[in-house]
């Protein structure tokens, strides 16, 4: 039995590094690949590093005077760029410290999303293959190598433990006692993904939103809503070190979000973008040049084939009440509207330059491609949900044909998607002369306010550690 | 029970959910077709509302006006203009001496980029005012923005008319929303009372996957640009512009070439291209409707070569197979998306046709009550192909000489002879309308396509390493003898019909084959027609040789223009061997292999065709183009309809020009015709030469007294009419059809009308018989 458990255990961690380190196969080049936001990455890491030991907590001011990023997103609380600034600290240059980064971030997604899907769905085979397609994803590589943006790189790897928190909450089966967990964890992911990228917590809170309006009436115990609402006032107190200070500087007229594209919804994608197969990775988000050279942003082959799949079973009536066919059908219902948001037929122009309010909210996002981050990952939590209802009705279906279908598909066209992508972008070499670092300023000066905040939650971050160790402790206690 | 009696049997009107259903439709479609009347709103802007970057006003002209500057861009402006949402016509009244140099948009003053559906439009000389479609997308305020750059230009003022194109395209869209709702309530209906047979939701559900494949590069908002584009486009509004002129079927298309016109639908079949001018006129813009078309087309192709290869094979899975196979072939998407060789794409949705034509005529028993029917699909087919493209049809017709050289002595049995000469004169009756103008112009005519003999195909042939290619790409090169295959166009059969081809031939030498009774020859036959075909698309093939013996090989191998035309033929044939193999695997194999058999071919084609789709989408440049003048007038690509010896590059529009002695006064210019009044008050004859292309059917006569004049090609292929001398009066040119065309129309519609009627009639005696059989057995 122990032997059986290590064997187990020694070929997941096999899998799992062979997610990671195929995810990571461009790093292995000696430069970057020139992304989007990679030299507004490169130089936060620079700026933290210079400051840290001056000011704590670092803040970095937006840059107006460049047009990078986004105003009231840039509202970033930065804090995985701590990662890249420790190995900068042990000496390794800016691109070793930054490729480093990267790869713990591919090897964090693909331990977060197998633990969170193999927790949801109860089944190894498709933790791992949940794992898979999310660390594949071509949407994460691409943001990943495609824009250089590590705050959204991390972001990633927080997703999983939303998503697989909304699938359990919602599942109609839950236990209303656990409705308390799931919100604990449901906030401890909101929480990550807030502190990784606001944009991508923001998206992220909407698809939850919709998550829970199409819940149905009759899963809504009554346990939920207090807990919910208590989760939501631990999140604020937990992060209120970064959110009172961005929701002071949003007074600023000028600092709320203009810097936005003169026609946002040029940066929006076609709905056909999610039925891609073969991917080039190039590097345009305009819609005037269309679907040229665009970016690869789309959930992956593999996940599209087995919610086809899935579409067939239902169509002709082989999967027919079956639960796991409830959960893929919401998790599908929220991604429609998903998708029609990143994509042209959703009419953002209607709401620029209209009033303060949508500026805000439009800048939170700045592009509806955006969108797209949590249609794809739940377009695969769906295709793994099937899967693994699909594995207790017909096992030997799943092992001869859908997961190799999957682990082959997802192979093929990920390593063409990677390969593109080191052949046909541009690279940069950081540590070369000349490079053109962006002249970040810290805030300097805290006022007793912000200070205030800080106190509080680190407060609540450290009453909720000790008070999970303690739980922890007691439920092994109990075994 | 057949499912029309099915889905009668439901009594769905008698349903209250599908009355409220109809009910809302009609309220809704009542409103659409109430939004079609009072939009007939004028605005007008003269030049009061003109502000002016540079230029004055000129008395002469009645407008701002520049002369000999060298000043170039904006030269005018017209802002504030305020448009509720809604479609309208743009009539800008100019004058100007050069053509396709100075243009005018249309912008939104806030610089939105959502609102305003409009290209830029040239101006032409003599072309004024302008006629461009506007579409609004919702309520804003406009400027339109005059732009010089060469020569001389007055603006003279703007009118902006109302349409109700807007409402009629809510309404078309309105129309195809409750068809589809309806349909797909009857379907749950019929499911639910009936219970439709899981095969049969299979072969559904995998038919709109492969229309859902083949349609990915048609789902942008734009076209991808493609060698032919711009001229099959311009075939759709010649049509167009001869439907709301009046005239059907369309002949010299009016809009071509400044004006001039050219006769491209009488060389080039364009029964299928009226759909598409027929969306055009319903008022959606240029790329949208090409996008609608071409996804028509894909549908049907998809349906076509199922019904055909499903038949020929008997196997419902086998037809959507080889549906898949032949829709998302690499030859067929290179056609249609990388060439946007229209003609050729509408000929390859026929083959099919012909193939399964042949199939019953040469393997089906002739003592069969259906084997006198087998000349259908046999007409169908070739009248698709000659009236959309007589090139395939070339092709189709040397294999169907050939099929019958190699099956010669079943060519002679009496039922088949009959049923072939059937076949032959039905299409040939069915295309009359076309083959007689046609016929016409060839033997009488002088034009460029008589003399492009000389011209030599070999050098444009394949290697053969690229049919054997996978992995397809959209490259740029056409010319492989100058750049062998370096960013060559994925031209090729792609490895899923090669792998087809060799696991037919591994079945044949292995004596498998022997098995499959009913395909006895057919495995044979097509394969070695595939072989053929593709030995004749590669360079190595002596095409100069042969060309060269005679001056009727010469004509006919010039006309294939690129040897690789011949893959349209290969791709039929070997997809048919992939369902040889296909049926072998289904009768003669069990679960494991039919599985590995259809998802490893399923997989090759992924690797090629959907590769080459995704590279498509990635590489291929937008084009949106929103009215008719937003892709030009001048492209004839080879000029091969083009009278011989003219010089379409001194098309400008101009004045009559008279001879010596002759007056032309109160000259109007018409498509495809033009009015003046003519004097020659000498004692000698005299003629006009008018901006129009002479092709034979103009006629001029005098609308006072009806008196034809002598109308004949002058300079520059110009239509030139003689004025005899002393006259004086109103003359009128203008095209029409002689009367043997109008015969052969007329042959055509009473053939397709009997043939109709015939099956028509057979259906409802087939029904009756049916119905009196089962009256019979439940006695």
């Amino acid at each position: 039995m122990k032997t059986k458990i290590s064997s187990g255990h020694f070929r997941t961690l096999l899998i799992l590094l062979a997610i990671t380190g195929i995810a990571s196969l461009p790093l292995a080049k000696n430069a970057l690949i020139a992304g989007r936001d990679l030299q507004v990455s490169l130089s936060k890491t620079e700026t933290i590093l210079q400051n840290l030991g001056n000011v704590f907590p670092l803040r970095l001011l937006p840059c107006t005077t460049l047009d990078y990023g986004y105003e009231a997103a840039s509202f970033q609380s930065d804090l995985f760029y701590l990662i890249p600034v420790l190995f900068r600290m042990s000496g390794l240059g800016p691109e070793a410290a930054f490729k480093l980064s990267l790869l713990l971030a591919n090897a964090a997604c693909a331990l977060v999303a197998y633990l969170c899907f193999r927790s949801c769905f109860g089944q190894e085979n498709i933790g791992l293959t949940g794992s898979m397609l999310f660390t594949w994803c071509p949407y994460r590589i691409n943001e990943i190598y495609g824009n250089g943006n590590l705050g959204e790189t991390f972001g990633w790897c927080f997703l999983p433990i939303v998503l697989s928190s909304l699938t359990e909450l919602t599942a109609e089966d839950m236990d209303p006692k656990q409705a308390a967990p799931l919100c604990r964890r449901l906030a401890l992911g909101f929480s990550l993904l807030l502190l990784a990228s606001t944009s991508l917590c923001f998206v992220t809170a909407v698809m939850a939103t919709l998550f829970f309006l199409f819940m149905g009436r009759k899963h809504r115990c009554r346990g939920l809503f207090p807990a919910a609402a208590g989760t939501a006032a631990l999140f604020c107190l937990a992060n209120l070190w970064f959110l009172l200070p961005a929701g002071l500087a949003l007074r600023d007229a000028a600092a709320a979000g203009t810097v936005l594209p003169a026609d946002i919804s040029q940066e929006s994608i076609y709905l056909q973008h999610y039925l891609s197969v073969f991917l080039w990775g190039g590097s345009n988000v305009s819609l005037e040049q269309g679907m040229m050279n665009v970016q690869a942003l789309c959930p992956g082959a593999a996940g599209m084939l087995l919610l086809l799949f899935w579409l067939w079973s239902r169509y002709t009536g082989k999967s027919e009440n079956h639960k796991s066919d409830l959960v893929v059908r919401r998790m599908l219902f929220v991604c429609v509207p998903l998708m029609i948001f990143s994509s042209n037929l959703f009419p953002w122009y209607l709401f620029q330059n209209k009033n303060r309010l949508f500026s805000i909210l439009l800048s939170f996002f700045r592009s509806p491609i955006k969108w797209g981050a949590p249609a794809c990952a739940l377009l695969i939590a769906a295709a793994c949900c099937f899967l693994s209802g699909r594995k207790e009705k017909e096992p030997e279906l799943c092992r001869r044909l859908l997961f190799p279908a999957a682990v082959s598909v997802s192979l093929g066209t990920t390593l063409l998607l990677l390969r593109n992508m080191v052949t046909h972008r541009n690279f940069v070499n950081p540590e070369a002369d000349g490079y053109p670092w962006i002249p970040f300023q810290i805030l300097v000066g805290e006022s007793g306010a912000f200070r205030i905040c800080e106190l509080i939650s680190a407060a609540v971050w450290v009453a909720c550690l000790t008070a999970s160790l303690v739980r922890r402790f007691q439920h092994a206690e109990k075994i | 029970m057949n499912p029309l009696c099915r889905i009668a049997a439901l009594h769905p009107c008698r349903k209250k959910s599908f009355q409220l259903l109809l009910l809302a439709e009609i309220l809704l479609l009542c409103m659409g077709i109430a939004g079609l009347f009072g939009k007939n709103a004028v605005y007008e802007y003269n030049v009061t509302d003109m502000e002016a970057d540079f230029g004055a006003y000129s008395e002469e002209y009645g407008g701002i006006l520049i002369k000999g500057s060298v000043l170039r861009g904006n030269m005018v402006s017209i802002p504030g203009i305020v448009l509720p949402r809604g479609t309208y016509q743009v009539q800008l009244h100019y004058v100007t001496d050069t053509d396709h140099v100075n243009s005018f948009t249309v912008s939104d003053q806030s610089g939105g980029q959502h609102s305003v559906i409009m290209n830029t439009v040239p101006l032409l000389s003599g072309l004024s005012p302008t006629d461009a479609s506007l579409w609004l997308r919702h309520d804003s305020s406009l400027v339109v923005h005059i732009d010089h750059q060469e020569g001389l230009l007055a603006v003279q003022s703007l009118t902006v008319r109302e349409t109700n194109a807007g409402s009629r395209i809510l309404l078309f869209w309105m129309f195809c929303l409750f068809a589809a709702v309806n349909c797909i309530y009857l379907y749950l209906q019929y499911d639910r009372t009936f219970h439709i047979p899981v095969k049969h939701k299979n072969v559904t559900f995998c038919l709109g996957l492969v229309i859902l494949a083949a349609s990915v590069p048609l789902m942008p908002d734009y076209m991808l640009s493609g060698g032919d584009l711009g001229y099959h486009l311009m075939r759709v509004e010649g049509i167009k512009d001869n439907l709301l002129a009046g005239r059907f079927p369309a002949r010299v298309a009016p809009g071509w070439q400044q004006g001039y016109g050219y006769a491209s639908s009488v060389f080039y079949g364009e029964t299928l291209l009226y759909p598409a001018a027929v969306l055009r006129m319903i008022g959606f813009t240029v790329t949208d409707s090409c996008r609608i078309f071409m996804f028509g087309i894909t549908v049907l192709t998809v349906l076509i070569a199922y019904y055909c290869f499903r038949n020929m094979f008997r196997d419902a899975y086998i037809g959507v197979f080889c549906s898949m196979l032949y829709t998302l072939s690499v030859y067929r998407i290179y056609t249609s998306y990388v060439r946007a060789a229209w003609g050729e794409c509408f000929g390859i949705m026929a083959l099919p046709l012909l193939a399964y034509g042949f199939w019953r005529v040469f393997s089906q028993d002739i003592h069969e009550e259906s084997y006198r029917r087998s000349w259908v699909p046999l007409t169908a087919g070739f009248s698709l192909l000659i009236q959309s493209h007589l090139l395939t049809g070339e092709l189709a017709g040397f294999f169907t000489i050939l099929l019958c050289i190699v099956l010669i002595r079943k060519v002679f049995r009496p039922r088949t002879f009959f049923v072939l000469a059937k076949a032959a004169i039905c299409s040939v009756l069915l295309s009359a309308w076309f083959l007689i103008p046609f016929a016409d112009y060839m033997m009488t005519g002088d034009f460029v396509i008589h003399h492009v003999s000389g011209r030599t195909i070999q050098s444009r042939g394949l290697y053969p390493a690229q049919l054997l290619f996978t992995y397809f790409i959209d490259g740029g090169s056409v010319f492989f003898d100058q750049y062998g295959m370096a960013d060559m166009d994925p031209v090729g059969v792609g490895i899923t019909l090669i792998a087809a081809l060799v696991l037919l031939a591994y079945l044949w030498f292995d004596g498998k084959l022997k098995t499959l009774k009913q395909e006895a020859q057919l495995d044979r036959i097509t394969a070695f027609f595939s072989l053929l075909a593709m030995l004749f698309s590669l360079n190595l093939f002596p095409w100069d040789r042969i060309q060269f013996l005679n001056k009727i090989t010469a004509t006919l191998i010039s006309s294939i223009q690129f040897p690789y035309r011949f893959l349209s033929i290969a791709n039929v044939c070997l997809v048919v061997t992939a369902g040889v193999t296909a049926r072998y695997v289904m009768t003669q194999k069990g679960k494991f292999y039919r599985i590995f058999y259809f998802s490893g071919m399923t997989v090759l084609l992924f690797i090629s065709s959907i590769h080459l789709t995704d590279s498509l989408m990635n590489k291929a440049q937008p084009v949106r183009v929103y009215n008719a003048e937003g892709m030009g007038s001048a492209y004839i690509a080879g000029a091969e309809y083009l009278p011989y010896g003219a010089d379409p590059t001194l098309f400008q529009q101009h004045e009559p020009l008279c001879t010596e002695g002759l007056s032309a006064q109160e000259y109007t210019k018409r498509p495809l015709g033009a009015e003046a009044y003519i004097q020659n008050p000498g004692s000698t004859d005299g003629s006009v030469l008018f901006p129009l292309l002479y092709y034979k059917g103009y006629r001029c006569h005098d609308r006072d007294t009806g008196i034809f004049l002598n109308c004949h090609a002058g300079e520059n292929a110009r239509v030139a009419v003689e004025i005899p001398a002393g006259f004086a009066g109103n003359i009128q040119v203008e095209f029409q059809s002689p009367w043997y065309w109008r015969i052969g129309e007329a042959v055509t519609g009473v053939t397709l009308v009997t043939l109709t009627v015939s099956f028509l009639r057979r259906r409802r005696k087939s029904a009756h018989g049916t119905d009196s059989l089962s009256t019979t057995r439940n006695r």
